[in-house]
């Protein structure tokens, strides 16, 4: 069995964003709208301070509570453990969200940013990814998986100009990212609350 | 899922410009729709990623505000916050007052012609910009913000020292890096995407990085230790540095200092090299054989380094002894009254750096023995930023000297020095040769006919920037001074200059000062501007704008050369890459090569043009430009590829493959054992070059209060006036650093780098010490206004962080558009370049790179 | 040897405000080098065109280039390389260039 996943090395990372702005780019998400970001944290006290970046996104989790509270069956879970969601069938009544440990759904609201797009009015580009969006529903990062089907990385992952994202099967012990779970330390998300996500980090 | 059926997709392979380093980019489009941009990884430049900026570059494309049309200002008058009221006009009726404008300055005195570009395209406009502006005829060119918030003094004082533009620790070997005042690696600047990967894989690798800095920053953030320094007193912990190796320590290279620089040369008691009679070379002292002999002496059985001898009668000490006492006024307690950094700091940082330096060792590469030298010392905008620029850089580099790390594994590696060519052809070639006193003089450089060394001769002005009189200075303050009327008297300047050709520069943003700039601007005749964005330059003072191509939608024959300047360094791959269209260009939009050329067409220029091209492109034989026959723009480049890479290999070939990328060698990247060059610690021929500018100063008559006391050979700890600002109201150091998200200022516009922008802290906002702002009333997010002592002040919004120095405010990149033209970047970040002073004070007296640190003093706003 | 030939020199780049005419011809009686031609222009044009091309030595100045038609003389060539009466029609061409740096 496939159980894809995503280890993001927070050595490498440097918090510039190329991510979250490929992302963007990638699926034509509306603004507002971040599959993924990088958050920034300091600590300590001058001068030994220290700056950490954290990029998240949807873990994909072997327990997706998203998909358990949805009440019409949006949120799906490939066999490969891809969750998703069915914009066709997605109410918007923001079950996942709330459910969601991890604040990385996002709600995509009645207003006018489906027709005005980033500029006031839609250029050609927008027109094109628009047409895969529906107001009033839930998205989230899909881990690409148009991409992922064709044999690619995530659009996030091949754009890293630190390569501290890697994606890859982890129920396969000769993946680059088990590999890098087995030689290095790393840890997950809030794991405390059962999600068992599929996004690690290594400090 | 609303499934779209593609028709047609199609992949584009070419260059990014979103900054000047052209990473490859492969570009998809959906039935002709540029749909993705992504890293193309056959390319070297890049290896397939890209920063968040090439990351955002489509938004360029279709965004509605991009100029279309060519307009002309029916609005006669001209200011910061004038309405233009633009007429679109087609290009026939641009193109007929460009030929008549320029024809008359032609004939009458083409000096008065000024091509201005910005450092983004850099890539773009060292072809054709320049070519056009010597077959024109002008010697004034300004760079927009690139001259003076440029690498200015780094990029002298390495091509002095590493034959390139710019410096990196080599990240496959390297143990410690120390960074002065620069990101390389952490997203700006040169090569800034390549270096991110290498960077981390050295960090993954265990290598240590130090930032002496005085904010944390993105390089700062990774680094094992960050120092905290007061800005623009580099100088004077290098050289602390550099006391406690040769001093305390007794760590130096000698068998380098004797070999490969000038320590062993003999310097007399008037501070001058002591000469051969005859020959006028420089000599050294032979210990064994006890006498002097000239430097490059083939019986010289060794070297001293210290001592002090008699030749002739004349008591003089080898440069490395005078270097010796010279730093010894660096001790550790001054150090950290200069700087802050504490003493016990300063003494940690030297003998690690000895220790990490491995002196003796060596490393196997392919097969062969070089030195092994795990230790650099970098610096690069914030070290050079000051009025102190030159020193501030060669205080840093004695580092590398001392240790032997320059050029050899582990160290500290100009990019690109040594070029043995594409194999087939052999071309394009380069590497460093020796020239006066045994000195390396550089195989390429970024601007043709002006190397770091040997420094022209000053000469009277004839550049409208005085900088032929100051020739190591790129650019000159002179374009924004507020007394720029006066100094043309004084400097006897013969004309005025009253025409611009402005390619995407900025310049009212991108400088200083907007007032004054303000005011020098509107005593021009016409002024041209290509741009893809109207902007407050543009608005303010052109008089007709041209609806430039973007780089989708541009053919450029070589965004990488000379590799100097934009391909990575250390060892990898070389590659070369064209720029091509993805894209027609949309509406009206021309590229600003083919419309300089057809300008140059219709002004009768054509044989003066194609022979500065054949000179720039260093076209050969059948490959050079035939006066006799016209070309199109996509001809010469075919010629230009042909030249380097063979017939096969002309634009057809690049259109397709994009990129053409082989080995690079060890040889090219540790070259410096094997190439007989040395290079000066001791800078004698700053006397030559004071001498002969102070004379036509005089001459002159010119009243300018230059202190040249900056020409002295060796580096020191200068202040900067701000350092000398004795009101204590004025408390706080205000800096600028480069942020990773944005290129100068153009990248605001892009909506996908707004957001991300706004959603971090600091980007948009000034960085305080908690503490700092807490004694001042202030909170964290408080509206403030920062204010220098000459009453200009802008306004922002704070941003506690302990990664700032308490004495310090930082501000990212040059923001603050008020221009509606530019809707998504008007009203964000701060106009910190307002609060600079463009005037001798604030320049650097050998190379005018202008002071970018300010005493500030802050208060809410409200 | 001693018939007169014209040489066509043709000015190129940061010169134009001083020469005026991007095209003159000049007679040569013998054969004389490079070094010695560019200084007969100066002397020609005067000290405008003096400083512009040659360094207070004499030597011509880095960011000047020569060609004698399509071949570019090399710097080390200047006193060898010869300019002979009735070159062919092959234009001497100077540029000056405008010795820039930047970026
Ligand atoms: S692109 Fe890579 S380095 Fe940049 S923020 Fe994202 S994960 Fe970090
Ligand atoms: S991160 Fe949230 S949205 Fe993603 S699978 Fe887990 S619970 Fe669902
Ligand atoms: S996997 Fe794809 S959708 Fe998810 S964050 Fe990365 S780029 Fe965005
Ligand atoms: S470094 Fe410059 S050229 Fe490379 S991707 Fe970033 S903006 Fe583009």
């Amino acid at each position: 069995m496939v159980r894809y996943g995503m280890v993001i090395d927070l050595k490498r990372c440097i918090g510039c964003q190329s991510c979250t702005v490929t992302c963007k780019q990638e699926n034509g998400t509306p603004r507002g709208i971040f599959y993924t970001k990088t958050l920034v944290k300091e600590e300590g006290k001058f001068p030994n301070v220290k700056r950490t970046f954290l990029p998240v996104l949807c873990n994909h989790c072997e327990e997706a509570v998203c998909k358990k509270v949805c009440p019409t069956g949006a949120t799906e879970q490939r066999e490969d453990g891809i969750v998703l969601v069915d914009n066709e069938k997605c109410v918007g009544c923001r079950a996942c969200y709330v459910a969601c440990p991890y604040k990385n759904r996002y709600y995509l609201p009645k207003d006018d940013r489906l027709k005005k797009g980033y500029f006031g009015k839609l250029t050609p580009f927008e027109e094109i990814k628009y047409r895969n969006f529906k107001e009033g529903t839930v998205v989230k990062c899909t881990f690409c998986h148009e991409r992922v089907d064709r044999g690619l990385d995530p659009a996030c992952v091949d754009v890293c100009p630190t390569n501290a994202r890697k994606f890859g099967d982890l129920d396969d012990p000769k993946s680059e990212v088990s590999i890098l779970l087995s030689e290095r330390n790393h840890f997950q998300l809030l794991p405390e609350m059962g999600t068992k996500p599929c996004v690690y980090y290594l400090p | 899922m609303g499934q779209e059926i593609v028709h047609k997709e199609e992949w584009v392979v070419s260059a990014c410009n979103l900054d000047y380093n052209a990473c490859g980019i492969r570009v998809k489009k959906e039935n002709g729709i540029v749909v993705k941009i992504e890293g193309n990884p056959e390319s070297a430049i890049g290896k397939g990623r890209l920063c968040p900026r090439g990351s955002a570059g489509l938004q360029i494309l279709y965004d509605p505000n991009r100029v279309n049309k060519p307009l002309i200002r029916t609005n006669p008058e001209k200011g910061l916050n004038v309405d233009p009221k633009w007429k679109e006009i087609s290009w026939d009726e641009a193109m007929n007052i460009i030929v008549e404008k320029l024809k008359e300055i032609r004939e009458t005195d083409p000096r008065k012609l000024v091509m201005q570009g910005t450092t983004t395209a850099a890539n773009t406009f060292l072809g054709m910009g320049m070519a056009f502006q010597e077959a024109f005829g002008t010697p004034n060119e300004f760079y927009g913000g690139g001259g003076l918030h440029c690498g200015n003094g780094a990029h002298l004082v390495n091509g002095v020292y590493h034959a390139s533009w710019s410096l990196v620790p080599d990240f496959d070997y390297c143990n410690l890096a120390i960074y002065f005042g620069a990101s390389k690696g952490h997203g700006a600047g040169h090569n800034a995407n390549s270096i991110m990967l290498q960077a981390a894989d050295a960090r993954v690798r265990g290598m240590k990085f130090i930032v002496v800095d005085p904010h944390l920053g993105r390089a700062g953030a990774k680094a094992d230790k960050w120092v905290p320094i007061i800005p623009g007193t580099d100088s004077a912990l290098a050289l602390g540095m550099v006391n406690l190796l040769i001093n305390e320590f007794g760590v130096y290279d000698a068998e380098y200092l004797k070999l490969k620089t000038d320590a062993p040369y003999l310097v007399g008691p008037d501070r001058r090299y002591l000469r051969d009679r005859e020959t006028g070379k420089p000599m050294i002292w032979d210990p064994v054989d006890e006498r002097a002999k000239v430097y490059d002496d083939e019986t010289i059985r060794d070297y001293a380094l210290e001592g002090v001898y008699e030749v002739d009668g004349v008591k003089c000490k080898p440069v490395f002894q005078i270097l010796k006492e010279h730093v010894s006024r660096y001790t550790p307690e001054r150090v950290e009254e200069i700087t802050t950094v504490p003493k016990e700091t300063v003494v940690e940082l030297a003998r690690e750096f000895g220790e990490k330096a491995m002196i003796g060792s060596t490393i196997t590469i392919g097969g062969k023995s070089y030195p092994y030298r795990p230790v650099a010392a970098i610096y690069f905008r914030g070290s050079q930023g000051h009025k102190n620029s030159v020193y501030n850089c060669i205080s840093v580099e004695l580092l590398n000297q001392i240790v032997g790390s320059a050029d050899v594994p582990g160290g500290a590696l100009g990019f690109n020095s040594v070029c043995f060519g594409y194999p087939e052809t052999g071309k394009p070639r380069w590497e460093p040769k020796k020239g006066k006193d045994g000195f390396m003089m550089t195989g390429t450089w970024v601007v043709p006919h002006h190397q770091p060394f040997p420094i022209p001769e000053p000469r009277k002005p004839q550049k409208m920037g005085l900088n032929d009189l100051f020739p190591s200075a790129m650019h000159s303050f002179v374009y924004g001074a507020p007394d720029q009327e006066e100094i043309w008297q004084e400097f006897r300047l013969e004309y005025r200059p009253s025409v611009i050709i402005n390619f995407g520069s900025n310049a009212v943003m991108s400088v200083g000062d907007p007032e004054p700039i303000a005011e020098n601007l509107k005593k021009y005749d016409f002024i041209i501007s290509f741009d893809i964005y109207l902007n407050e330059f543009t608005n303010g003072f052109a008089d007709l704008v041209l609806p430039d191509a973007c780089y989708l939608e541009r053919l450029d024959p070589s965004p990488n050369y000379p590799p100097i300047l934009n391909h990575p360094g250390g060892l990898g791959k070389w590659t070369y890459q064209i720029r091509q269209p993805v894209v027609k260009p949309l509406h009206d939009r021309r590229s600003y090569s083919e419309v300089l050329l057809e300008i140059a067409e219709r002004l009768g220029l054509r044989e003066a043009l194609y022979e500065t091209l054949n000179i720039k492109f260093e076209l050969e034989g059948k490959y050079r430009l035939d006066p006799e026959r016209k070309y199109t723009w996509e001809e010469i480049c075919d010629l230009v590829l042909k030249n380097k890479f063979g017939d096969d290999k002309g634009l057809e070939w690049f259109k397709e493959h994009g990129a053409l990328t082989w080995e690079k060698k060890p040889d090219e990247v540790y070259w410096r054992w094997r190439i007989d060059v040395r290079v000066p610690l001791y800078w004698e021929f700053l006397y030559d070059l004071r001498d002969k500018a102070r004379k036509i100063v005089e001459e002159l008559g010119a009243r300018a209060n230059i202190d040249w006391s900056f020409y002295e050979p060796l580096p020191d700890f200068k202040p900067c006036p701000s350092h000398e600002m004795e009101d204590e109201e004025y408390d706080l150091y205000g800096f600028y650093y480069r942020e990773i998200r944005h290129t100068n200022s153009f990248t605001m516009q892009i909506p996908w780098l707004d957001e991300v922008s706004v959603n971090d802290p600091y980007t948009y906002n000034i960085e305080i010490h908690p503490e700092t702002a807490r004694k001042k009333g202030l909170r964290d997010g408080d509206l403030v206004w920062v204010e220098n002592p000459h009453g200009s002040r802008v306004k922002g919004r704070i941003r506690f962080t302990e990664g700032i120095h308490p004495k310090a405010l930082g501000f990212a990149a040059c923001a603050g558009h008020w221009c509606d033209c530019q809707p998504i970047a008007k009203g964000k970040g701060i106009f910190f370049n307002k609060l600079l002073r463009v005037d001798w004070n604030h320049v650097n007296p050998v190379n005018l790179n202008l002071d970018l640190c300010v005493k500030l003093k802050i208060y809410r706003a409200e | 040897m001693t018939e007169t030939a014209r040489v066509v020199v043709k000015f190129f780049g940061f010169i134009m405000d001083v020469v005026k005419k991007p095209e003159i011809e000049v007679e040569i009686k013998e054969e004389c080098s490079v070094m010695e031609f560019v200084h007969r222009l100066a002397d020609m044009f005067g000290d405008r065109f003096r400083e512009r091309v040659l360094t207070d030595c004499g030597e011509i100045r880095d960011h000047v280039r020569i060609s004698i038609g399509k071949e570019m003389v090399d710097k080390e060539d200047y006193e060898k390389r010869l300019i002979k009466p009735g070159m062919n029609g092959e234009a001497f061409k100077l540029f000056v260039f405008s010795s820039q740096m930047g970026g």
